[in-house]
């Protein structure tokens, strides 16, 4: 292990890499800024650019971009109201009230060393955890991958918001659907219709820059954003920032709002599907609740621990949601769904066995986590004014360059004209399911995981002898399905116990009227 | 029509849809005569996730409605005409990319986009488009060392020189 960690460090820290993580950080910051454009987007952009990298710096700088994109989602909560991505809408809640009462530099500065401390820990974490569960999972058969695969399905589904559970079933459904066109494990042409282009599917890329980055520029136009001109001169001028030093006072008022904030978004993180949202959302109505009754009534005003609390929970969520992609192969969330496409398309296969047969990116990459953090902290801080400066370009001209980044990033890769035409059409039908209010997260994870999902099945299947009795004679397997099935029945059965609530109320209320 | 104004139910009908087509092909999926009589074969999965696609859509699609906005006024509001125009721009970019190679199918792409939102200076559609092209042209091929396609239509006019 110290090998490894020493390995990863010597490739970490040499000069190319160290530039990887700053040119990361950069256009994440950059991407995240602009409302829409999450580090999935930001991230997907950024693959056919590091096709030709060797694996380690290719994962590390898509390390900075995911970091960068987090902490561009905040600053744009921060000083326009705007959050970025869907984790810092949290941050907006105090962060903006801040912001306008002339404490914007101190709001950033607060969110960038919240943030640096709970990218800290949960690097930390991850470092001890990693390990650890890697070695577990040495012992898992294709059967547990199945089942596992299975629970990152449902919890994804599980964990989108209220209402959505049924929407993000049958997205998950959509996405295994499409991950079945093309030639099966055995050789078979499914849904091909005698089409060359679609023998070998659809690729992961075509669809996350369609599902996500094409969607969210197509998205703006329908809204008419991009007619609107931008708010962010006048907010962002370096003279109306404040200052950005945090008084002695401040810094012992968020340490302890810090330390639980990281270990609760790390913990959330890790479960597949959860994420920087949820942990975000977690954090600060556990901070709201501890917090003593005069500052409780500041949550919502501009309150400095309503601010630390989901900033320092979102990052740690980022770090811990590395550990399912880490050690098992399966990705928690969109984002490390589409890490776990490009490390796939690198040729490393992440699972248990990445810190044994590449340590090298293994560890380069756990530790380029946190040298992304320092750089936010040292580098981007600072240099927030100006960045955001790139943010005054206009949307009519920003939107056609992120249509046409979307399709050469695809066109890249495959050099195939067809591919374009049927990202578009992927686009527009995001666009329309965006518009119905279906999550698009849930159908990439089903659509990443679906070929795994089969493979694993039809392996557990040839050991078994073709009996399906593994799901429930093999223990892991059966506790792992057997959590599936409960993180599916738990939020149904609670949502139907309330309906019937309420209509008893209602009845209740009818009766006494009468 | 009505029924289906409805943001779930018409997001359900469009996936149930999409479920009984994805079902009905899933019979033309050819299978290996020696692996037939399997447990698994090419068409257990998709048959498994149709069933389940169409019980959870048909599910939903007959649940009681949520108070929701009304889909028709829901779309009135948005910008139809500029997203139509933007959705047939990137079809003929992929349709003519060959033709006219990356750097005069990007050009234009760049430049009518830019008009179709509404940028009315014609110098600066021009300068940030060809800016681009350019910058991207010497990243990719002569950084990243990445092959462009010049276009038929450049090999026709100035032969293999370029």
């Amino acid at each position: 292990m110290i090998e490894g960690i020493l390995a990863g460090l010597y490739t970490a820290f040499t000069p190319t890499n160290l530039m990887m993580v700053f040119i990361g950080c950069f256009a994440g910051t950059f991407i995240g800024m602009l409302p829409g454009l999450g580090p999935v987007s930001a991230i997907a952009l950024m693959i056919p650019i590091t096709y030709g990298f060797d694996p380690a710096s290719g994962m590390i700088l898509m390390a900075g971009v995911y970091y960068g994109a987090v902490f561009g989602g905040s600053t744009s909560a921060i000083l326009i109201n705007a959050p970025g991505v869907s984790g810092a809408v949290a941050t907006a809640f105090d962060g903006y009230p801040m912001a306008q009462r002339g404490q914007a530099g101190k709001a950033l500065a607060t969110a960038a060393y919240s943030s640096f401390a709970g990218g800290t820990v949960g690097a930390v974490l991850l470092l001890l955890a990693v390990p650890i569960l890697a070695d577990v999972s040495l012992s898992f058969q294709s059967s547990d991958y199945f089942a596992l695969m299975l629970f990152g399905c449902t919890a994804i589904a599980a964990f989108s918001g209220k209402g959505q559970v049924l929407k993000a079933i049958s997205m998950t459904l959509l996405g295994l659907m499409l991950a079945t066109l093309g030639e099966d494990p055995s050789g078979m042409q499914r849904f091909t219709f005698g089409v060359p282009d679609l023998y070998d599917g659809i690729s992961f890329l075509l669809l996350s820059m369609a599902t996500f980055a094409m969607a969210e520029a197509l998205l703006m136009v329908l809204r008419g954003d991009s007619k609107k001109s931008q708010q962010t001169s006048d907010d962002l001028s370096v003279d109306k920032l404040g200052s950005m030093k945090l008084t002695k006072e401040e810094v012992k008022d968020i340490a302890p709002v810090v330390g639980r904030s990281s270990i609760v978004g790390f913990f959330v993180g890790i479960l597949p599907g959860a994420g920087a949202t949820i942990a975000s959302f977690l954090s600060y109505g556990l901070e709201r609740n501890m917090a003593p009754r005069d500052k409780q009534r500041d949550f919502g005003k501009g309150s400095i621990r309503g601010l630390a609390a989901p900033e320092t929970s979102n990052n740690a969520a980022s770090t811990g949601s590395f550990v399912p992609l880490l050690t098992l192969g399966i990705p928690g969330s969109a984002t490390t769904a589409v890490m776990l496409g490009a490390l796939l398309s690198y040729g490393v296969q992440p699972g248990p066995r990445l810190y044994i047969d590449h340590p090298t990116v293994f560890w380069s990459v756990i530790i380029s986590m946190y040298v992304g953090n320092m750089i936010l902290l040292v580098l981007n801080l600072p240099l927030i004014p100006y960045i955001s400066k790139l943010l005054d370009i206009p949307r009519k001209i920003l939107v056609p360059i992120i249509l046409f980044l979307s399709l050469i990033g695809v066109y890249l890769v495959s050099f195939n004209t067809v591919d374009l035409t049927m990202m578009v059409i992927f686009g527009v039908v995001a666009v329309v399911f965006r518009l119905l209010d279906f999550p698009l997260a849930p159908l990439l994870l089903g659509f990443i995981l679906g070929g795994m999902m089969e493979d694993n099945l039809r392996r557990a299947l040839l050991i078994w002898d073709d009996s399906w009795a593994f799901l429930w004679q093999r223990p892991i397997t059966a506790t792992i399905v057997s959590l599936s099935l409960l993180t599916i029945a738990v939020p149904a059965v609670s949502s139907l116990l309330q309906k019937r609530r309420a209509r008893v109320t209602g009845k209740v209320i009818d009766v006494t009227s009468e | 029509m009505n029924f289906f104004d409805n943001r779930d139910r018409l997001g359900n009908l469009l996936l149930l849809t999409f479920s009984i087509v994805y079902l009905r092909y899933i019979f033309d999926i050819p299978l290996d005569s020696s692996t037939q009589d399997e447990v698994f074969t090419a068409r257990t999965l998709p048959l498994g996730l149709a069933v389940l696609a169409i019980i959870c859509s048909f599910f939903q699609l007959l649940s009681p409605p949520k108070d929701q906005p009304k889909v028709s006024a829901l779309f009135a509001n948005l910008q139809w005409k500029s997203m139509f125009l933007l959705t047939i721009l990137m079809l003929a970019y992929s349709l003519f990319f060959s033709f006219l190679g990356f750097a005069i199918a990007t050009f234009l792409f760049l430049t009518i986009g830019f008009a179709i939102l509404g940028e009315r200076r014609l110098w600066l559609g021009l300068s940030v488009a060809g800016g681009l092209v350019l910058f991207l042209w010497v990243v990719l091929t002569q950084l990243l060392d990445l092959y462009l396609d010049n276009g038929t239509l450049s090999r026709l006019l100035f032969g293999d020189a370029l």
